[in-house]
């Protein structure tokens, strides 16, 4: 469903973030991408809905490819595409319901969109991705008067109400404690076995990556040194991967 | 023992500059015949001036200046509504957070640029040969002038954005001017709102000297009262003006406090 080929990125700058990657993703995985941070594991995630460009290479999406996609197929193709980040990235100042009409934005005429002329249908899609992540009576509140693992549902709920064929989450649980980051984690594992919706997630904690991941997928330095099962994953694997040995900051723990 | 690093030397800058400007300072003083004595001198000399300004005529001043300070305050609301207004859009063409065209951003940030330059009773003047002496010429003096600093001030608060919200909105296949509206602008909204209180208590103290080349507006009662040299009427006409000012302010800082 998801195709790399030969994708390099260097920013400008000189820094390089990906190295000659090829990876395929099949419909319905759930992918967990680990690394050390700085490995190329957020480039990764955004060349897949073309928020980085790749410098050379190309990434398909359906057979359609995305990194050289005009501005109108890139649209579409990203509309397409849930992602969900590390702070959340939420309007603190807008009420809950506003921030999941994001998701919707790309239904909708500018001109509806700024005077806030939502149809009704919209408005359904956006109410029902609240309900799924059970947070549906915050709709009205302000973004900012949120606990961080509520924001972080209604980045997820942002992100449902596209109605993706997949889903992205940049570290969605960085900014979170321990039992938050595992709510948040189930409530991706639901979405994935329920909706049937390809994930991909990028992770730094190892043990969440065991608890929660099919596929696991190893960056180091922008290159791609693990592809597997979850469950074949050793610790000399880790090690490989993080160029170290591991450390207690690398596990999120059980508190 | 421990090694203190040398303390740096004072830089050769500092070294020549403030003898320097001091004298230039001292030559700058000669140069527009400074000097106490003139003081003195006037302040004996000119009765004419100083007896009058602290006998104030207060029934005069309260009879006709009403309508004149009634103008002052409309040009005042006017101006900064229209010009903060047609700031609020050019902020974000002005600012590298939500254009990404360098060219186009350039071009605005120069326009705002070059109208805040122009000083507020330049544009007085310009106004009055255009459309005529009178209070709308004053009006679009101050619409300039609202609008140079409102875009100053917010294109500049749009650069420190948290731009995590555009990325998010970008991401979901939303065009631009959606992600602006949607993401961008309403983490602004509340510094427009203060900015624009600013900006009006600007205007209000603007509007007063704007009088002088013609623009309307009680500065126009000072100015002719200022040829007759009737200071016993000028003294009131500032004293009122200062509790306007003084009023409007409080009540700015009254509302800025409650919505930031």
């Amino acid at each position: 469903m998801i195709k790399f080929e030969n994708v390099n990125v260097t920013y400008p700058g000189g820094v390089v973030a990906l190295k000659d990657i090829n990876l395929e993703i099949k419909e319905g995985d759930f992918i967990i991408i680990v690394g050390l941070s700085g490995a190329g594991k957020s480039t990764l995630l955004r060349t897949i809905n073309n928020l980085v460009k790749p410098s050379s290479g190309t990434v398909y999406l359906e057979g359609a490819d995305v990194t050289n996609a005009k501005k109108k197929e890139l649209k579409l193709i990203r509309s397409k595409i849930g992602m969900i980040f590390q702070t959340f990235n939420l309007v603190n100042r807008s009420t809950v319901l506003k921030n999941v009409l994001t998701g919707r934005l790309s239904n909708v005429s500018t001109i509806k969109s700024i005077l806030g002329l939502w149809p009704k249908d919209e408005k359904k899609l956006a109410f029902e991705a609240l309900n799924q992540v059970e947070i549906l009576e915050k709709a009205y509140v302000r973004a900012s008067n949120l606990s961080g693992g509520q924001q972080q549902r209604v980045g997820i709920a942002r992100a449902l109400s596209q109605k993706p064929k997949v889903m992205l989450a940049d570290e969605p649980v960085a900014s979170l404690d321990p039992i938050t980051s595992r709510v948040v984690m189930s409530y991706l594992k639901k979405i994935n076995t329920e909706l049937g919706i390809t994930t991909i997630v990028n992770l730094h904690f190892l043990d969440l990556a065991k608890e929660f991941g099919d596929r696991l997928i190893g960056l180091r330095d922008g290159k791609l040194v693990f592809d597997g099962n979850v469950n074949e994953v050793s610790d000399d694997d880790f090690e490989n991967i993080y160029g170290r040995s591991i450390k207690s900051s690398d596990l999120i723990g059980d508190d | 023992m421990i090694n203190i690093p040398p303390k740096p030397k004072a830089s050769y800058l500092a070294k020549i500059g403030l003898p320097f400007a001091f004298m230039f300072s001292i030559f700058s003083f000669n140069m527009i015949d400074f000097n106490f004595s003139d003081f003195q001198n006037n302040l004996q000399n000119r009765k004419i001036v100083t007896e009058p300004l602290f006998n104030p005529k207060w029934q005069w001043a309260w009879d006709n200046t009403s309508s004149a300070l009634l103008e002052t305050i409309q040009i005042a609301i006017l101006a900064s509504i229209i010009g903060c207004a047609i700031a609020l859009p050019l902020s974000f063409y002005a600012s590298r957070a939500t254009n990404l065209n360098k060219f186009s951003y350039f071009l605005y940030k120069s326009f705002l640029n070059l109208v805040r330059t122009i000083p507020d009773l330049f544009w007085a003047m310009m106004f009055t040969v255009a459309v005529g002496i009178g209070p709308f010429a004053g009006v679009l003096a101050l619409v300039m002038f609202s609008l140079a600093i409102m875009g100053k001030l917010l294109s500049e608060t749009i650069d420190s954005i948290d731009p995590g919200p555009m990325e998010a909105a970008k991401a979901t296949g939303a065009s631009h001017n959606q992600t602006v509206f949607t993401s961008a602008l309403p983490q602004v909204l509340p510094n427009f709102t203060a900015y624009f209180l600013y900006i009006f208590e600007l205007c209000i103290r603007a509007s007063v000297i704007l009088g002088l080349v013609g623009a309307g507006g009680v500065g126009r009662i000072i100015e002719t009262q200022r040829i007759f040299l009737r200071f016993d009427r000028i003294s009131p006409i500032i004293v009122i003006i200062l509790a306007v000012v003084i009023l409007i302010e409080q009540f700015s800082v009254w509302i800025r406090k409650k919505i930031l």
